[in-house]
């Protein structure tokens, strides 16, 4: 029996003068006790079909047609007093970003307690008593029911959200992205915990997500959407080994995985899938020193106590040394707050370090002479393509700004240069005049890239270069990177949160935990025999 | 929460502290002679020289400051003219020789009607300005909120003199509707009382509440798109109790912070409205004392503004770190 029928489902938003399909003709049931993954990537519509599974899209923007049931009750066209008598009753949500998705003002048991009460009709301390008994299930003590989401960790307000959508034991649950903001171990155990409560409670789950190791995971079942359809429809078993649809083999195929063969190109959406992994060049030894840092501590002014005179200092880096060679990929891998972008921030000169040495080719980098040669030497490539460039500025503009500091070259040949960079980048030289809003976001980190690689550089670092996009784009932007990396004998510095790809892009890997190197040492060795405690821990998180 | 309190008392009486000593430099800096206003035209120079020796004004400025603040936390004695003693109870402002009283006493007589004009016009302030911002921001693009805006428009458009004739000519002399504005203690006749300042409440709301009509629309536009307020309506709330108890708190603070400005403008005196509507109120005394060149009063009075504005700003910030508990520990 099916506790979510959806049939037919059209989703427009009207713009100005025209109007976007989101979704188009998606059909698909839930049964009673099922967890089904609903995978695409960012733009398929994916988020859209759990939003109007709420019927909570804004009815004057929006046009939703075809019918949508919820045990029954028909969501599409339905009053608002019929949806609010379904709405965290019958059919609940868990949103991505629980910091933004929960009060505020409000605490955490309040919260809780109100989901409760609106459709219960209990009193305050009933309902109360009901919230705290939720979150202590969720594993929050009743002794936190009174605190704040901010004062929360990300997978504790999470925590906070799956009690909220459950306290009622809905018949459907909605997790849009439950997890994609949380760190590998914290992914696992928020997702251990849904598992667990939806066996418990016999709950449906429709796990929206655009992370296929997520629904490999967790679902039994999984649909595919691109574009607004669902291209392929199927048991998780069955499609992450023999899709029938190519987007789907590509999507699954995308993202590098912890047995990958490491250096290889990466199947990609447009690309025609490749007979088989193209071999891995040789990847030349790695020369002397380029960049070093010694004992390296960064602090950061803290809050001061109000009897205190000095604010006690907060530490993102503590006594950490590293080097990255000539020639060489150095992954540095760790969770949010382990201080690995910190640590790059002083590799580029941008962050002042408080104690320790910094050295770029043999000399320090606080000499000025150093710093004037290091910000053409050491590029950098962000994590966001979309805030990263300047939407003011075109693609011309962009690419010769560096140029334009640090050569001699006339217009017309800084313009030659950048048509040339794009070349490099697989843009086109008509790019140019284009601006950044023209393009999608793996377009875009390829213009970042463009431009770090303008000056000519002897250094890149890349902070997360990949982490914001899409799993198909991911991998064309590390072909590039690894095309690049080859054509051109760079050296890299590769910061990241993502084993796999570490593992799949980086020559040597340093594991970083709360401002600390815990483990550094050729790939094979830290990834086939980790040392430490912690680096065991991350690979057994990783999905 | 107290350790923040604490925090922003102390920030609060050295903002005071600072207004004080600037105000107090006033009688510097005026050119008039404050011992030869108070002594009259017809003193000779040796009756000047005697007035300011008995007026403490041939002392050295440190020391006259310092009396001053003296006085204001633990009262003294001041000099009159003719050297007789007069008392002055802590917090002392000095010493009106124009009034012939105490700075303090002439601000307590005209304070009750300040404090009825600027707590009703807060009132119509908040209904008018932060209501029709609400209203329009649920109604976003129709004719209601075009219209609301208009208004608020008119209202920021127009000077407190005109409107205030206009309304009066309307109201009071075309059709009687009120009676002629004026001061009637609330204890003797509250109607009378409400009837005799409807319109300088009518006159000060309208012409600020624009401000807030704007801003309470904007901030709640931007609010509703949060996702706290998709979660409450996710968890079954209708759109008004959503709105009302997640957007409108997400929206409050920059209007919490605007009020307490504007309470701490209105509460110091509404000069132009209480000269318009002839009202003997704090604003009016200061006015009046500026005319006559009374330094002890005006600086008085722009001790009182300053006081009344530090006092609910730090209110507003109390009240926001009370709205949202992320601000307390800030």
């Amino acid at each position: 029996m099916s506790v979510l029928h959806v049939r037919d489902l059209t989703v427009s938003f009207a713009g100005r003068g025209s109007s976007v399909t989101a979704v188009d003709g998606v059909s698909f049931e839930l049964a009673r006790g099922e967890v089904v993954g609903l995978v695409g990537e960012s733009g398929s519509g994916k988020s859209t079909v759990g939003l109007a599974a709420m019927g909570l899209h804004d009815p004057a923007r929006t046009v939703v047609e075809g019918s949508i049931t919820v045990g029954g009750t028909e969501v599409v066209g339905a009053p608002d007093s019929v949806l609010r008598t379904l709405r965290g009753a019958r059919v609940a949500m868990v949103f991505q970003d629980a910091l933004a998705a929960l009060s505020p003002f409000h605490t955490v048991g309040a919260q809780v307690a109100e989901a409760y009460r609106i459709h219960s009709g209990a009193g305050r301390g009933e309902a109360w008593e009901k919230a705290v008994a939720m979150l202590d299930r969720v594993g929050i003590p009743a002794a936190r029911a009174r605190h704040y989401p901010h004062q929360f960790s990300g997978g504790m307000r999470q925590r906070v959200m799956i009690a909220t959508a459950l306290v009622n034991e809905p018949d459907v649950l909605i997790a849009d992205e439950p997890t994609t903001a949380l760190d590998a171990r914290v992914q696992r155990q928020v997702l251990a915990l849904l598992s667990e409560l939806q066996e418990e409670r016999g709950t449906a789950v429709l796990l929206v997500t655009h992370d296929v190791g997520v629904v490999a995971e967790t679902c039994s079942r999984m649909l595919v959407m691109r574009s607004g359809r669902v291209v392929e429809d199927g048991p998780t078993a069955k499609l992450l080994t023999d899709a029938e649809h190519p987007y789907t083999r590509a999507l699954i195929g995308a993202a590098p995985t912890l047995d990958t063969v490491p250096g290889t190109r990466l199947p990609t959406v447009d690309e025609a899938p490749s007979p088989g992994p193209a071999p891995v060049s040789g990847r030349a030894a790695a020369g002397d020193v380029l960049a070093e840092v010694a004992d390296l501590t960064v602090e950061f002014p803290g809050r001061r106590a109000l009897w205190s005179r000095r604010a006690e200092p907060v530490a993102a880096v503590r006594g950490v040394s590293l080097q990255v060679r000539q020639g060489e990929t150095l992954g540095l891998v760790g969770e949010s707050g382990s201080g690995k972008s910190t640590t790059a921030r002083v590799f580029a000169g941008l962050q002042r370090p408080t104690a320790g040495s910094v050295q770029f080719d043999g000399q320090d980098i606080g000499l000025p002479a150093v710093r004037k040669a290091l910000s053409r030497d050491v590029q950098l490539v962000f994590q966001d393509p979309y805030a990263s460039l300047n939407p003011r500025r075109t693609v011309e503009q962009i690419v010769t700004t560096p140029l334009r500091v640090h050569t001699d070259l006339d217009a017309g040949a800084r313009r030659a240069r950048a048509a040339e960079l794009l070349l490099q980048v697989g843009l086109a030289e008509e790019h140019l005049d284009r601006y950044p809003h023209e393009f999608s976001g793996g377009q875009r980190q390829r213009i970042g890239i463009a431009r770090a690689l303008a000056p000519r550089p002897r250094l890149i670092i890349a902070d997360e270069p990949v982490s914001a996009l899409d799993v198909s784009v991911q991998a064309q932007v590390l072909n590039l990177l690894m095309d690049l990396r080859d054509e051109l004998g760079l050296s890299l510095l590769f910061v990241s949160h993502d084993l796999a790809v570490v593992r799949h892009f980086c020559d040597r890997v340093a594991v970083m935990r709360a401002g600390n190197v815990v483990e550094s040492g050729p790939r094979d060795q830290v990834f086939d025999n980790p040392e430490a405690d912690y680096t065991r821990e991350l690979l057994a998180a990783a999905l | 929460m107290t350790a923040y309190l604490l925090r922003r008392v102390a920030q609060a009486a050295a903002v005071l502290l600072a207004i004080t000593a600037v105000a107090f430099g006033l009688f510097y800096a005026a050119p008039s002679d404050p011992a030869l206003i108070a002594c009259g035209p017809k003193c000779d120079t040796a009756q000047v020289a005697a007035v300011r020796h008995s007026m403490g004004l041939d002392q050295p400025v440190l020391t006259q400051f310092a009396d001053y603040l003296r006085g204001l936390v633990g009262g003294r004695t001041i000099a009159d003219v003719d050297g007789s003693p007069i008392d002055c109870a802590a917090p002392c402002l000095g010493y009106s020789y124009t009034l012939h009283q105490p700075v303090l006493d002439a601000i307590g007589d005209r304070f009750p009607v300040t404090l009825s004009v600027a707590a009703g016009a807060l009132v119509v302030i908040v209904v008018l300005g932060v209501g029709a911002g609400f209203v329009s921001a649920l109604r976003r693009g129709t004719v209601t909120d075009r219209l609301l805006s208009g208004f608020t428009l008119v209202g920021a458009s127009v000077q407190i003199y005109f409107l205030g004739y206009a309304l009066q000519y309307l109201l009071v002399y075309t059709t009687d509707i009120l009676p002629v504005p004026g001061w009637t203690p609330f204890a003797d006749d509250p109607a009378a009382w409400a009837a005799g300042l409807a319109l300088p409440w009518l006159v000060l709301g309208f012409v600020n509440a624009a401000v807030f009509a704007r801003l309470s629309r904007s901030q709640m536009l931007e609010t509703m798109h949060e996702g706290y307020v998709r979660t409450a309506r996710g968890k079954g709330l209708g759109p008004l109790r959503a709105h009302l108890k997640y957007t409108a708190r997400g929206a409050a603070a920059p209007l919490v912070q605007l009020l307490g400005l504007e309470a701490g403008a209105l509460f110091g005196g509404a000069f132009i409205t209480e000269t318009v509507f002839g009202l003997g109120g704090v604003g009016k005394l200061a006015v009046d004392a500026v005319v006559q060149n009374d330094l002890p009063t005006v600086v008085g009075t722009v001790l009182l503004a300053a006081f009344s504005v530090v006092l609910f700003v730090a209110l507003a910030d109390l009240a926001v770190a009370w709205l949202d508990p992320r601000v307390r520990l800030a």
